[in-house]
């Protein structure tokens, strides 16, 4: 019935609880600490095993492509439990940003791509002039009659990792935006990055051989943008969650004044009115994520769960560093590993006030 | 189910209830009657029991149903004031002669219902409080003062707690009654709130009786089911429609509701307001020429987000109970903490959208004085029913499972710190 709220089936409950498991066996704290330290490579043992034993790099791929047929229901929880472990493998630019765009566009060529990602045999990565609104795509990156990309794809996630190159870029003279698969690997500059766990490089195109495998236009450009933003949305809920349990444990523990600091009334306000939040965040999350499995248009329901989501996965982040006192500013601790994650996860693809004015844009579009 | 079941479902109820109404309802019958009718068929209040006048509706075939009805115009059971409170703990606590007494009054209209649990010294601390209920043979003399009773001033019933013993430790010395509000006893004066309505009142009870056949549960359990009133009640906020438009029709039965609406709701015109009208807010800034102000948009946003969000949560939550999942958050504390943020940011959305006209009142006002209301109303709902405060100790305490403050008000109750006053 059209009132009838959203619910896992057991079968999604039963995925999210092995997609955890996978996470907290494969991928501890210690692990993703590791790997920082190491300049965060790419651990390709569980990046193909995450690919083997649960589909997870495909799972919003069709089966004829190599996927496992599901949708963004299921990468939603797949987001979610990544958010939730802090899993440092360049998941939302492979199996998130790339696969949906080569999903966008469709043919052999692409197929032959989401198969390679799928399977987890190779990582994507996707140049675009901006990550902050559709708008701008194609302002800085274009490809010549002679199908050679040129400009400069300021930020990129993921691309340390990646082997496997696609780029949205204007076809000249025509005009028209596309999405270019790249024949050779582009030189890119790693960039000093907030979040420790999802590094940004900086890619110069300087006349690379590419093919065109589709042209695309703006609405594929939106939709784009409101899938990688309900994808975001999940992993905000999953890291704000995290954030929360532990901070929960803290207070139950930590004594001051002869009492512990979890019978504080100003902290367990605070705590309740971030679990208020979040709740009302995960609520819109699985409702847009539904949507868009439905194929339904979905600008309004990205837009209101990725501002929730990050707004209160920040509330989340603060409360956490607050409510542990010094020992939540210090490098030791894993609070701000999480604090990095959720910044840039509330920045990517527009900020919760670009999110805002995307809602009453769509809403005034549409009235 | 699945969503190809529940549209199946949703054909057969709409086919069922359909075809009774054609058979069974008219704009000429009488008010009453048509009422007496719906409750033997059982459509009065679908989600209650099958042996209670309902049909074990879940919340979304209920849906079904008042969605038909709005479709057709069908004036369905009486709703006013707090009878749904007195109705689900007759439900989950009350003897089949009390379920008998009063269930079907309550949804004919019959009968109006109040709520008598905040007291002058207690309100968040409702165990601390000193009405006393003494037995007398087969009855119990009600002596004390109940206070912020909605509906008090033209309700039959109330559902009152009050104090048995004196001697046990506050929870559990309380009991839960129905009292006859039409007796010498009872006294009730309306008080006038912020916003100039009066919807609630003072009740002076001076030897009112209740008989023991109206006790609900036994002596002493009266704490544990209030519980069940207050998380009802908790769970009901936010949900305010917009004014009833059946009372606006043609028609004998309109024009009696129409009556009915004009007696028991003119001190609930506010009601909607203090949710905060999201609804009006895109038609509101459109009207006033605001619509394309950035910062305008910024906070209509919020508010929207904020809703569609709590809307969502309420109905999921719905979703996986109905599917027997373990994961779902009890007590409604945090829907009712949700929708007093909601009210407030929709009372800045509404405030930068009107600008200094939101300065004005009355007829003078922006929306013939509906933003004005809704400023003056929002902060009821941060109270009624339970504070923000009080919503956010439980969740904290009973979702998170933080510890509780230190108490100073346990042992026998006599002894205990409280304000001072009657009793
Ligand atoms: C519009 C409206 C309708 C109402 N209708 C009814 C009705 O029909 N029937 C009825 O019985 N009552 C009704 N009430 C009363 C309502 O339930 C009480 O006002 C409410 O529970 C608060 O009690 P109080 O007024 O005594 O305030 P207090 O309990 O004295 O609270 C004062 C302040 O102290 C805070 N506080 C108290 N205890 C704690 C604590 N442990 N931790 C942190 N902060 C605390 C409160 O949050 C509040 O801010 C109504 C109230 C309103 C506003």
């Amino acid at each position: 019935m059209s009132e009838t709220g959203f619910a896992f089936s057991a079968e999604q409950n039963q995925f999210r609880d092995m997609v955890s498991g996978f996470f907290a066996a494969r991928s501890p704290m210690g692990r993703v600490r590791e790997l920082i330290g190491l300049g965060l490579p790419l651990d390709r043992d569980t990046w193909q095993a995450l690919a083997r034993e649960l589909g997870a790099q495909g799972i919003h791929v069709p089966e004829r492509a190599g996927g496992s047929g599901f949708g963004a229901v299921e990468l939603g929880i797949v987001m979610e439990e990544m958010g939730r472990h802090l899993y440092p493998g360049p998941f939302l630019s492979s199996a998130v940003m790339t696969t949906s765009a080569l999903l966008a566009a469709g043919g052999d060529a692409a197929e032959g791509a989401l198969v390679a990602l799928s399977s987890g045999d190779r990582v994507g990565a996707l140049l675009i002039d901006t990550l902050d609104d559709p708008a701008l795509l194609g302002t800085g990156l274009s490809v010549s009659d002679t199908g050679r990309l040129e400009g400069t794809a300021p930020l990129v996630p993921g691309a340390a990792n990646a082997d496997l190159w696609l780029a949205i870029a204007r076809d000249q003279p025509s005009g028209r935006l596309g999405l270019f698969q790249l024949n050779d690997a582009p030189a890119c500059q790693p960039l000093g990055s907030l979040d420790l766990t999802r590094p940004l490089s900086r890619v110069v195109c300087a006349g690379l051989s590419c093919v065109r495998l589709a042209h695309i236009d703006t609405a594929t450009c939106e939709r784009l943008w409101d899938e990688w933003n309900v994808a975001l949305a999940h992993e905000l809920v999953g890291a704000a969650e995290a954030l929360l349990a532990g901070t929960i444990e803290y207070l139950k523990v930590r004594v001051q004044f002869g009492r512990v600091i979890g019978s504080f009334q100003a902290l367990k306000h605070r705590c309740a009115d971030v679990l208020m939040e979040v709740e009302l965040a995960k609520a819109l999350a699985r409702e847009a994520a539904r949507t868009i499995a439905a194929g339904l248009p979905a600008r309004g329901a990205a837009a209101m769960a990725k501002s929730q989501a990050a707004d209160a996965a920040m509330h989340a982040a603060r409360a956490a560093i607050q409510l542990r006192g010094g020992l939540g500013f210090t490098w030791e601790n894993d609070t701000h590993l999480w604090f990095r994650r959720i910044k840039s996860g509330e920045m990517l693809f527009g900020s919760p006030a670009q999110q805002r004015e995307w809602l009453v844009a769509h809403l005034e579009a549409t009235a | 189910m699945t969503e190809a079941d529940d549209s199946a479902r949703e054909r057969a109820i709409r086919a069922e209830l359909g075809a009774w109404l054609d058979a069974e309802w008219s704009v000429d019958r009488p008010l009453r009657e048509w009422r007496e009718t719906l409750v033997a068929a059982g459509w009065a209040a679908p989600a209650w029991p099958k042996a209670w006048h309902g049909r074990d509706f879940s919340h979304a075939e209920t849906m079904v149903v008042s969605r038909l009805f709005r479709e057709r115009g069908v004036v369905g059971a009486a709703s006013t004031g707090p009878r749904s409170l007195a109705a689900e703990t007759l439900l989950a606590h009350g003897s089949d002669s009390l379920k008998q007494r009063y269930l079907r009054p309550l949804l004919t209209g019959e009968h109006s219902w109040c709520q008598l649990f905040s007291e002058p010294g207690s309100g968040s601390d409702l165990a601390g409080l000193t009405t006393r209920a003494e037995r007398d043979g087969s009855r119990y003399v009600i002596n004390g003062q109940k206070v912020w009773n909605t509906s008090a001033h033209h309700a039959d019933f109330g559902i009152l707690v009050a104090r048995t013993d004196w001697d046990l430790p506050k929870h559990q010395g309380i009991s839960y009654f129905v009292i006859d509000m039409r007796q010498p006893g009872v006294e009730v004066r309306p008080l006038r709130q912020m916003n100039g309505h009066a919807s609630f009142n003072e009740v002076f009870m001076t030897d009112a009786i209740v008989h023991e056949e109206d006790r609900v549960g036994a002596e002493g359990e009266g704490w544990r089911i209030a519980q069940t009133t207050l998380s009802f009640e908790r769970s009901g906020f936010g949900r305010d429609r917009a004014a009833d438009a059946l009372a606006t029709r043609t028609g004998r039965i309109y024009a009696e509701y129409a009556e009915e609406v004009r007696i028991a709701m003119e001190p609930y015109r506010w009601y909607p307001q203090r949710a905060g009208r999201p609804d009006l807010l895109l038609s509101l800034a459109r009207a006033n020429g605001r619509i394309n102000d950035p910062v305008v948009r910024q906070e209509i946003a919020r508010a929207l987000t904020l809703a569609e969000g709590a809307r969502l949560a309420t109905s999921q939550a719905e979703a996986r109970r109905r599917s027997g999942s373990s994961d779902v958050i009890p007590g409604g504390s945090i829907g009712k903490l949700a929708a007093s943020v909601i009210a407030r940011q929709c009372s800045v959305a509404h405030t930068l959208i009107a600008g200094s006209h939101s300065l004005l009142a009355g007829d003078d006002a922006n929306a013939q004085g509906l933003v004005a209301e809704i400023l003056l109303s929002v902060p009821a709902i941060s109270i009624a029913g339970g504070t923000d405060e009080i919503q956010r100790n439980i969740i904290s305490e009973r979702v998170l499972g933080l510890p509780k403050e230190p108490r100073f008000d346990t042992g026998s109750f006599r002894d205990i710190p409280r304000n001072p006053g009657r009793a």
